[in-house]
């Protein structure tokens, strides 16, 4: 009943966006790190439900040391990582971070982070507004295909 | 060319020419015998080289500390990934991708390895990837080794690995890396490669039609 109440909070304050910020973030996941590992990865999909285009300047969390926004880009087989400073985001569009593509990278947990744990995560916009979303922690599981993730929103 | 004023200059054009020809005629027949496919593996999304490769001796450890050399690639078949520990993204995505191939192909446990060789051996100790490589399959082995014997090894399979600094953080380092999965038979010969898009249900396919025509 607890869990319940707890992941009914989480996904609440995961699709609410803060009434300053045009921002709506939904699906958000930590993927689980095998143990003592100094770098996750977190995915979710923003979309501005704005009339103007937002400027996404930082993303801080009290659980990491840092966060970056990377894309992974595969070019001739080769796999790079390409940190993106600040991003964009056009009136009315999404911006998509998921497996093998953008993501953000989380350095240096400053707890153990577990399935079932969730983060913090303040997203800093360029006009000084910003929204706090909890990030569960999610288990990738058995995949089929790279780019997919299994996991339940009950 | 009806009149012939200057037959040396005919016979070297016609030496020229019929040396071209067959220079192409060689290199078609080259190129067509080393891309044939049997016919079975005709529409493989792998790519499966005509001839296996050897590999020369190399020296390595695995995650427990033991000794691995080529006679851990002899037989069985191994699925052979290249990646560090330091990399969230790309990574443990492709070794979910192998755990759901080791699920699909279970049938063959024991005739398949599934091996993760760190690119980033400076971070990457054995402890290290006994904490990484099982957590996605406790029958994964990761791989490390000295610098010198990882890139001895990247070099004769055509893996790229550079590394790439931080720019937001002097201490770190990132490791631009190949992303395809390799198949080496189980004579310890590079047989096929696995590029991205990588998808479990393609790879366990072609694997067995691979291993069946091997």
């Amino acid at each position: 009943m607890k869990q319940t109440s707890i992941a009914l909070l989480t996904l609440l304050y995961s699709l609410i966006a803060s009434a300053d910020s045009p921002l709506e973030v939904t699906d958000p996941w930590i993927r689980e790190a095998p143990p003592g590992a100094g770098v996750l990865a977190a995915y979710m999909a923003i979309t501005n439900r704005g009339v103007d285009s937002v400027t996404i300047t930082a993303i801080t969390s009290p659980d990491f040391e840092r966060i970056e926004l990377h894309r992974t880009l595969v070019e001739d087989g080769v796999a790079r990582m390409v940190p993106v400073g600040s991003v964009q985001i056009a009136a009315a569009e999404r911006l998509t971070l998921e497996p093998g593509g953008m993501h953000l990278m989380l350095y240096h947990p400053k707890r153990p982070l577990r399935t079932g744990d969730s983060a913090v995560f303040d997203i800093q916009q360029s006009d000084e507004a910003r929204i706090r979303i909890h990030v569960p922690v999610v288990k990738a599981g058995v995949d089929d295909d790279a780019g997919h993730h299994h996991h339940h929103h009950h | 060319m009806t009149t012939q004023r200057n037959p040396s200059k005919l016979r070297l054009a016609l030496l020229f020419t019929v040396t071209t020809v067959l220079a192409l005629a060689a290199g078609y027949w080259t190129a067509g015998y080393l891309l044939s496919k049997p016919a079975e593996l005709a529409d493989l999304q792998a790519t499966h080289f005509r001839t296996a490769r050897d590999l020369q001796p190399f020296e390595l450890v695995d995650h427990t500390g033991n000794a691995f050399t080529n006679d851990a690639l002899k037989g069985h078949w191994s699925f052979v990934f290249f990646g560090y520990t330091h990399c969230p993204d790309v990574c443990p995505t492709t070794l979910s991708v192998l755990n759901s191939v080791a699920t699909r192909l279970q049938e063959h446990n024991g005739e398949i390895s599934y091996i993760f060789i760190s690119v980033d051996p400076e971070r990457d100790t054995p402890d290290k990837l006994s904490q990484f490589v099982p957590y996605f399959n406790a029958d994964f082995v990761g791989v490390t080794g000295t610098t010198g014997a990882i890139e001895q090894l990247t070099r004769q399979l055509g893996v790229i690995a550079a590394r790439v600094e931080d720019e937001a953080d002097a201490g770190n380092y990132l490791v631009d890396h190949t992303a395809s999965i390799l198949l080496i038979d189980p004579d310890g010969r590079f047989h096929a490669l696995f590029s991205p898009p990588l998808k479990a249900a393609d790879i366990a396919s072609d694997f067995i039609r691979i291993a069946q025509a091997y």
